[in-house]
């Protein structure tokens, strides 16, 4: 499951699509009219892929797992620059670990809309 | 409902590793050559690949062949393979690999440069971003791409394909695409059987919930062969977050522990009648030993030290996110993992369910042409072999594409298939498509062989479950949807609910127990070499819908 965090969510910039609702294998992410707000329009249907954790260029999304699951708060935040990803886990408590991978070699993908 | 009509030579069916393959290969072939890939999600993360790899697990590592590859999967394949398929894929794998690191993939090299192997015959690789950099190739060679518009089926006329009908997802439009030539590359098939967790838990599964069999149904439909739809693959994994189990976890120096924390796996490979097998009977042993009451089986990464552990969670960043927040917080010692199984997919990329195909890749409708997990016949595949298909698939399909004009197509076909599509958005009350869903997953959970029976299959319980197939099949005119997601999600249970259909005749044909919890018959426990050496393919009446069993040798032989 994505929690979206508003206070930092730029809604894109104010662009139409939005990269979460683009990116979403199973296009569960939508947007509020009324306010520009992107919602996770079906919570219950995610992979917990990251794709949108790793796509919003603000690192506004996170994953955690259902309670069912883990039975307590553990969340993933990833970011993508260049030919690097980004993650940050934190575990309960606060406690935090964070990685650094190189995933491209020979050049950089240009971002493309 | 808008019609949009487009044109192209060669149509690729879903965007995926298969599919991105293909398209380069076309363009690279043939660079002034119309080439459109239909995919319903964003090529960037879409279907298996969205989150990710850390190992290409069909490689040619030194020391090993093409034949010995063969040799490998037929064993492990109870000798029920498509020899022709699999040597054509251990042929090809190297190059494709190598291509696809010249486009960005980082591979692990040894200090003498080659290829980190990761078991026999794989390679280790940073994967995270595989997907987005196939995707990236795509767009270089200039393919064109329609994201967001599912394929709901195969436009036939005169015996020959021509084209597909699809769904834009976000227009409601019903897209009209002709083409000289069609690859389909819609992977495989989740969601027939229940899954392990309901509600919020539903879609953490193995493989791509959004790969619903598709490619599967539109062939059906239209007449297509398919091979072995009773093989279903059933992945052995860390409980609920799906994490690997195999060479990655053992290279970090897990064991598989029962309950009583005793290896077990040695037992069974010893005793068990299935030995030559080592897929299946690592499933099977975990199932046996939770039936024995030594359950659950885990995965014990007790003694890691803190380097290995690092080095194995940057694996799991690069392609099981989930399985990160399992291990967020948790201290060195504490390190125990449940293992299970999961629920039955239809695959063609670890198991062998899919087209009936040639060499060339070619299926048994003329004009179509199928590669990766919807090909049938070449388990063990993966993502490289899936490569290999694109690439094969591709080559023959351009060999059909001459300069000329494209049929005109029927009007009627586009009515009846927009009055198909477009009627769960006229319906004020009806079946909601997870309702749907549901029934379907609770049939071929409790009577085709699901988590809850442990797999297993007998005669009458799938005669039942051929029955209430049956009904739900009939339920189909009330689908009812509230938006184009939903539309969207009604076809998809349309499409398995044909595939569930097909499964259980499969299941119900072969009287024997060839591939243990795949296909396990209490009523034919065991393996019969003498007589079920052999496929077992089928064909769907296009008219009536009622499935044909046929029989087909070794070697594709009547
Ligand atoms: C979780 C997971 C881990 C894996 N790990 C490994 C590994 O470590 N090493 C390895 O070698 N292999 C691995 N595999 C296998 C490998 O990823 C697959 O075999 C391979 O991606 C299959 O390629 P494909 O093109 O057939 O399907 P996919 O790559 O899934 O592509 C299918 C595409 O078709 C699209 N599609 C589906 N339906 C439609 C429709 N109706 N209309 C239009 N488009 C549609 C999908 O959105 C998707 O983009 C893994 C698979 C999974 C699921
Ligand atoms: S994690 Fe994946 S499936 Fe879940 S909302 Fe994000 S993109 Fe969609
Ligand atoms: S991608 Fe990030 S910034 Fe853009 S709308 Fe989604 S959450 Fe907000």
């Amino acid at each position: 499951m994505v929690r979206i965090d508003y206070k930092v969510c730029n809604r894109c910039g104010g662009a139409k699509e939005k990269r979460c609702e683009r990116i979403c294998p199973g296009d569960l992410i939508g947007v509020n009219p009324e306010d520009d707000r992107p919602v996770v329009l079906y919570p219950q249907d995610c992979w917990a892929c990251t794709a949108c954790v790793k796509d919003c260029p603000v690192s506004a999304i996170s994953l955690r797992l259902p309670f069912q699951i883990l039975g307590k708060e553990t969340s993933l935040k990833a970011s993508v620059k260049g030919r690097k990803t980004y993650c940050v886990v934190e575990g309960e408590g606060g406690k935090k670990e964070e990685f650094e991978i190189e995933v491209i070699q020979n050049g950089t993908l240009r971002r493309k809309d | 409902m808008e019609i949009v009509r487009k044109d192209t030579d060669l149509l690729i069916i879903g965007g995926g590793a298969a599919g991105c393959y293909a398209a380069v290969e076309a363009k690279t072939q043939s660079p002034s050559l119309r080439c459109l890939i239909v995919e319903k999600a964003h090529i960037d993360r879409s279907g298996c690949l969205a989150m990710g790899l850390n190992a290409i697990n069909a490689y040619i590592n030194p020391g090993e062949s093409p034949e010995s590859y063969l040799n490998y999967v037929k064993q492990d394949f109870m000798g029920v393979v498509r020899e022709d398929l699999v040597l054509s894929i251990a042929r090809g794998l190297n190059d494709t690999v190598k291509k696809v690191e010249e486009w960005g993939l980082p591979i692990e090299k040894r200090p003498d440069g080659s290829y980190k192997p990761r078991g026999r015959r794989g390679v280790r690789v940073l994967g995270e971003r595989l997907k987005p950099i196939l995707a990236e190739a795509v767009r270089k060679h200039r393919v064109e791409v329609l994201n967001r518009v599912a394929v709901t089926n195969l436009i036939k006329q005169e015996d020959r394909i021509v084209g597909a009908f699809g769904l834009g997802i976000r227009d409601g439009n019903l897209y009209v695409i002709r083409a000289k030539a069609l690859i389909v590359c819609t992977g495989g098939a989740s969601g027939l059987h229940k899954p392990p967790n309901p509600g919020s838990g539903r879609h953490l599964m193995w493989y791509c919930p959004w790969n619903v069999g598709t490619g599967y149904a539109i062939g059906l439909r239209a007449g297509a062969e398919m091979t072995s739809f009773e093989n279903r693959f059933i992945a052995l994994r860390v409980k609920d977050v799906q994490a690997p189990t195999g060479t990655l976890a053992l290279g970090a120096g897990a064991k598989q522990i029962n309950a009583r924390g005793e290896p077990y796996l040695e037992k069974y490979h010893k005793d068990s009648p299935v030995r030559e097998s080592s897929t299946y009977f690592r499933l099977l042993s975990a199932v046996l030993e939770n039936q024995a009451g030594r359950g659950p089986c885990y995965l014990d990464l007790s003694h890691i030290d803190a380097q290995t552990l690092r080095q194995f969670k940057v694996d799991l960043l690069n392609m099981s996110p989930a399985m990160l927040l399992m291990l967020a917080g948790r201290e060195i010692g504490d390190y125990r993992f449940e293992i299970a199984g999961s629920e039955p997919y239809v695959v063609g990329g670890h198991g062998e369910a899919g087209y009936w195909v040639d060499v060339e890749r070619r299926t048994t409708l003329k004009g179509l042409y199928a590669a990766g997990d919807v090909a049938g016949g070449a388990p063990k595949k993966y993502v490289s072999g899936c490569w290999v298909e694109g690439q094969i698939a591709t080559r023959s399909a351009l060999q059909e594409i001459t300069p000329g004009s494209l049929p005109s197509i029927d009007e009627d076909l586009i009515k009846k298939e927009q009055s198909r599509t477009e009627m769960p958005l006229k319906r004020r009350d009806g079946l909601s498509p997870q309702e749907a869903e549901e029934w379907l997953q609770k049939i071929m959970d409790e009577y085709a062989g699901g988590l809850s029976t442990r797999y297993e299959l007998n005669e009458e319980k799938l005669l039942m479950g051929r029955t209430l197939l049956k009904d739900l099949k009939s339920n189909v005119p009330y689908l009812k949807a509230e938006n184009y997601h939903e539309l969207v999600a009604c076809m998809e249970v349309v499409d398995r609910i044909d595939v569930a259909r097909t499964v259980v005749e499969h299941l119900l044909y072969r009287k024997e127990t060839r591939w243990p919890c795949s296909q396990s018959r209490l009523d034919y426990p065991q393996r019969d070499d003498a007589h079920w050496l052999k496929f077992v393919n089928s064909v769907m009446d296009v008219d009536t819908a009622e499935i044909k069993i046929l029989e087909k040798g070794l070697h594709g032989q009547d």
